[in-house]
């Protein structure tokens, strides 16, 4: 029964995180395409939604667990992957307050790492796998996009410089609707995986399935939902700062943004080595600013993203070690998950309201 | 701890970067043609000019016949991930 409890638990809590993975996404997609009126914010949110959607069911091949070759995972318990889970839920949501784009699956490899350490100690953390999966690709991610978008962005304005704007405006924009849906299909593929697998780690774990199980299909279609409608719900905040706030783009910037994010998200994953979208994406934008003019872009804004990004891994650790030190604290039992379950809807309901007393969040009318 | 080499997948590091250019820098190139191809097209026929609005009309053609084959290629690598 307990046992039961706890996975019911672990499983939502997946789901939360699959929704706050989507809603911390949007801006990777729609951000461009909304700043340089390629598409309504409404209408680009959903298109967003559905090919996150559609994404999740064209590989149905489980990678390799989120954590794997960065905890022990011997010492993986439902309590531990709950901690992770929550740590990295609050990481999104805090970046999202101070509107800056981070990446979901770091921060869910930072909560692991965090209630990894306080249940088995630092040996139970694999320091090569943190550099080789986690430091390194978000130093390369970012730069080798801004590379490319930088030197797209020249090539472009070389190549249709001369052209009446007209057309070349209206061509751009159609290329991000392209481009777009090319990212959130790798969106959906990429990141509603990883919230299956670890549904699926908690079902064997649990004695629900037998190891090696390919994800269930009820696993699929939750997972699909809960990105999609994350998507859907949209972080306004930080479509606002991706879309806008670092510089102003033109179409032809945005579809450079976009086009070159998505090829290089592409090619990574082609090559066998996986880049963050959210880190992909933001050096794209950044690229396709700077190359045009040093001072278009607004340093201090991408510096508050590069900061958010470092403190990612160390943040969500440590709010996952916090958790699984709570939910240790009543036991091995269900108990503690549910007391931090209850902890949080009560500091989101009351966080939430405050923001209400305040003012109307950030809509689709101001993204 | 190992040296980083041993850590770091080098020869895939510097896979990625070179096909993270030539996918990167060639869909914008090539989108790129497709709008030349396209405005210059409309122009060289209100100009009166059909074989020039003809040629840029093919370039438009193949051009955007290489952006297809690119998106084809992303959805195939999403696929047999």
């Amino acid at each position: 029964m307990d046992t039961d409890l706890i996975l019911i638990i672990v499983v939502v809590t997946a789901l939360v995180f699959d929704f706050t993975n989507g809603f911390q996404d949007t801006a990777n997609v729609v951000a461009t395409s909304i700043s340089t009126r390629a598409m309504p914010p409404r209408v680009a949110v959903a298109y967003a939604a559905i090919f996150n959607f559609i994404g999740a069911f064209i590989s149905l091949e489980v990678a390799a667990t989120i954590a794997s070759g960065i905890v022990d995972a011997e010492v993986v318990t439902p309590q531990m992957v709950f901690g992770g889970l929550i740590g990295a839920i609050a990481w999104n949501l805090i970046t999202w307050y101070f509107g800056l784009p981070s990446s979901a699956s770091h921060a869910l490899i930072g909560g692991m790492v965090g209630a990894a350490f306080v249940a088995a100690g630092p040996d139970a953390v694999l320091g090569e796998g943190v550099l080789g999966k986690v430091a390194i690709p978000a130093l390369l991610a970012p730069t080798l996009a801004l590379v490319v978008a930088g030197i797209g962005i020249l090539l472009i304005y070389r190549i249709v410089g001369r052209l009446r704007p007209g057309p070349v405006g209206r061509g751009f924009k159609a290329g991000q609707i392209v481009s777009g849906g090319m990212l959130a299909l790798a969106h959906g593929t990429n990141d509603a995986q990883k919230t299956m697998g670890v549904i699926t780690l908690a079902l064997i774990a649990g004695g629900e399935l037998v190891p090696g199980s390919d994800p269930p299909f009820w696993v699929i279609v939750s997972a699909a939902s809960a990105i999609a409608l994350g998507t859907y719900t949209g972080g306004w905040r930080i479509i606002r700062t991706l879309g806008s706030r670092i510089h102003k783009m033109d179409t032809a910037q945005g579809f450079a943004a976009q086009g070159s994010g998505a090829a290089v998200i592409l090619a990574s994953t082609h090559v066998g080595f996986p880049l963050s979208t959210t880190h992909t994406i933001s050096g794209a934008v950044i690229g396709s600013g700077a190359a045009k003019r040093l001072s278009a872009v607004r340093w201090g804004v991408a510096g508050n993203i590069v900061v958010a990004w470092v403190l990612t891994l160390p943040g969500a650790a440590g709010i996952g070690a916090i958790t699984y030190g709570i939910t240790r604290m009543f036991g091995t039992g269900v108990v503690g998950p549910i007391v931090v379950s209850v902890a949080l809807l009560a500091t989101l309901a009351y966080v939430f309201a405050r923001r209400l007393q305040r003012g109307s969040p950030i809509t689709a009318a101001e993204g | 701890m190992a040296p980083l080499a041993q850590i770091v997948d080098v020869g895939g590091l510097i896979e990625v970067i070179w096909a993270s250019l030539l996918a990167g820098v060639g869909i914008c190139v090539v989108f790129a043609l497709v709008i030349v191809g396209y405005a210059r097209a409309v122009d060289m026929s209100r100009e009166d000019r059909p074989v020039a609005a003809l040629a840029y009309l093919a370039v438009m053609v193949i051009a955007f016949a290489g952006v297809l084959a690119m998106a084809a290629f992303g959805i195939a690598v999403m696929a047999s991930k």
